[in-house]
């Protein structure tokens, strides 16, 4: 331990950072720590955290989405629509397969063509935003017909909204999925390194198509969630979303380069991303704060996670200079 | 025979985007009635100094195998700068978006070269950490230029030619004298083709690779500027969200490789003639305006499948 700075993205860390968050902003304005607000965040945290959840696979395993914000808008506007039509069980059921459809796609370009992940995800985030206006005619898309697709949101079991349940229920299921089931050990394998997995008998390939199509139902369901908690899809809803769990993913110590990432991270860490959004503008800071703090943040937290060795020489450069 | 079908299969290879260019002249002269004149080319090499000389940078950066998708920010950034400061001095105001880029560049370039992050993360965060300063310092508000020296200089026109395009072409001139016959262009190439080799003959590759940063960004800086006195007004807005995209698919269509170490300056021009032509003639087809995203989205999408192709890499 002398000399050596033992630093680990850990779960305690990022409790200690979320539970600074708090006392910082509820001693700035006492509003913050009222109920109202507590579930106001709580329900914007379900919707980037479910997200989060899809794209901490997608990370693990090396590659990234960035198209998740317009297929949450694309998943919203489907939900809307078809539940009008069709009612909610048909409108549930076709968006998750709208999202899995296009995270096939993704998974496709990338895990089989092995094609650059963030530049074909931007460029499918491009004819995303085409489909969205084509689909909406540019509208915003309203629910109009009653069912309980709203009771996910607004409803209360046990005094939480019904949504933080099936919140609850896809962590342990990724959980569950990461730590207990194969497919954790192969993703795991696959991030870290692709080609050595594929010789030890992984199919790689498959492998992150799972991954990219995990994600897509991730972000339906986040689309889902949407629409029941705002009611009307505009064509912008999702926009900036992508940046967001991006964040959160990052935040939580998940590897960019792949191969390492934990479930439990990433709650703390949608928690703490929640608290910051909302608590900016409870101070009275402009919306778009939050953007300049997620750029500072990734950057920071990204070299503090990917470059250990390098840290540590900084790091011990730095508490040299100070102990002279 | 072979050598004929050889041959033509290199020629190909090599001007494809002339050929594109070629048709697609062809194809919207054919469907358009006035897509054939002067002015009409006049104006389209006008619009495309925006992306042409954000090109220049970005091509530069992806030659040595490096991305930035913050130029479109650092653009609307330096505009901002330039239309704000007209209220009180619009010289100072030049020299400060410039600096803005550089500065832009200098942190990207920190992070990618120092810290050893991955530069597409590393750029894709400050396009939006730069989207939330520009409105932070417009107060989310538009503005208008108040100098009229600065208005009168987005205007005038040498031979019939905007002043804009000269600027663009002499910086086209300026970078391929920079990339072909000068150390700095040749480590930049260098760079690119073979990072490791690169290190063991001895070239400093963070300061090639800074430098290029460094560049990329004066030169968004540049065109924010020139876009500034060509608009003499800017919205927060400006650049959000396609901008630096559609820069990647003009250099990547003009031929530079995403692995970096090829590429060729006047092709890059060309890649961006073909965008903006595109762009021109879905307007003038009087199509919708999300047929621009859906074109842009998918010639990025099939130019990178068939380099792939093409390049027969193993698919591991």
């Amino acid at each position: 331990m002398k000399g050596k700075w033992n630093f680990k993205w850990k779960l305690d860390g990022l409790l200690v950072i979320l539970l600074v968050v708090i006392v910082l902003f509820s001693v700035l304005n006492p509003l913050f720590l009222s109920m109202t607000n507590l579930l106001t965040i709580l329900r914007q945290i379900i919707i980037t955290g479910v997200m989060a959840c899809g794209l901490l696979f997608v990370i693990m395993g090396g590659n990234f989405d960035l198209s998740i914000g317009s297929l949450l808008t694309l998943t919203a506007i489907v939900c809307a629509k078809v539940h009008d039509t069709n009612g909610v069980y048909a409108a549930i059921g076709v968006a998750l397969i709208v999202g899995v459809a296009v995270g096939f796609v993704n998974g496709i370009l990338v895990g089989y063509l092995k094609l650059n992940s963030m530049i074909v995800t931007l460029s499918v985030q491009n004819l995303l935003t085409v489909i969205i206006l084509i689909y909406s005619e540019g509208k915003v898309t309203k629910v109009q017909t009653d069912s309980w697709l709203p009771y996910l949101d607004k409803g209360k079991f046990l005094f939480l909204p019904v949504s933080l349940y099936i919140y609850a229920a896809i962590i342990f299921w990724c959980w569950y999925l990461l730590q207990k089931k194969v497919y954790g050990k192969k993703i795991r394998a696959v991030g870290g390194n692709s080609i050595a997995s594929r010789f030890s008998g992984v199919n790689d390939r498959r492998v992150v198509l799972q991954s990219y199509m995990l994600c897509g139902a991730a972000a339906a369901i986040g689309g889902i969630l949407y629409v029941s908690r705002v009611m009307s899809v505009q064509v912008e809803a999702g926009s900036g979303y992508e940046t967001s769990v991006l964040t959160i993913v990052i935040l939580a110590g998940v590897r960019i380069t792949g191969g390492e990432g934990k479930v439990g991270r990433t709650v703390i860490a949608a928690a703490i991303i929640g608290c910051l959004n909302n608590g900016f503008i409870m101070i009275g800071l402009p919306y778009y704060f939050q953007w300049i703090v997620q750029w500072i943040t990734i950057i920071l937290v990204v070299w503090l996670t990917t470059n250990p060795q390098m840290r540590e020489n900084m790091i011990g450069r730095v508490k040299h200079a100070f102990s002279r | 025979m072979h050598l004929v079908a050889d041959s033509i299969k290199k020629f190909c290879k090599a001007y494809t985007i002339i050929l594109i260019l070629i048709v697609m002249i062809a194809v919207l002269g054919g469907c358009t009635e006035h897509f054939l004149s002067v002015d009409n080319f006049l104006n389209l090499f006008l619009q495309s100094n925006l992306y042409g000389i954000m090109a220049l940078g970005v091509g530069m950066l992806l030659i040595c195998g490096y991305f930035d998708l913050s130029v479109g920010m650092t653009m609307s950034l330096a505009a901002n700068i330039v239309i704000i400061m007209t209220h009180y001095n619009t010289l100072l105001g030049v020299a400060l978006a410039i600096l803005s880029g550089v500065l832009v560049g200098l942190i990207n370039g920190f992070c990618v070269t120092k810290l050893k992050l991955n530069s597409l993360v590393v750029t894709l965060v400050a396009e939006v950490g730069l989207h939330g300063v520009i409105f932070l310092l417009t107060g989310a508000k538009s503005h208008i230029g108040e100098s009229y020296g600065f208005k009168i200089f987005g205007s005038v026109a040498i031979f019939g030619v905007s002043i804009l395009t000269w600027i663009w072409l002499l910086l086209v001139m300026i970078v391929s004298f920079l990339l072909k016959y000068t150390e700095h262009g040749r480590m930049t190439y260098a760079i690119g083709s073979n990072l490791a080799t690169a290190v063991n003959s001895g070239i400093q590759v963070d300061r090639v690779i800074l430098k290029n940063y460094v560049i990329c960004g004066g030169a968004a800086a540049l065109a924010g500027i020139l876009q500034a006195a060509r608009l003499n007004s800017v919205s927060p807005g400006l650049g959000w969200p396609d901008v630096s995209m559609d820069v990647l698919t003009c250099v990547v269509l003009g031929g530079v490789k995403m692995k970096g170490g090829s590429g060729k300056v006047l092709h890059m021009v060309l890649g961006v003639l073909a965008i903006i032509m595109i762009q021109k003639g879905i307007n003038m087809l009087n199509l919708q305006s999300y047929w621009k995203t859906l074109a842009m989205g998918l010639i990025l999408l099939i130019i990178i499948i068939s380099d792939k192709v093409v390049s027969k890499d193993t698919f591991v």
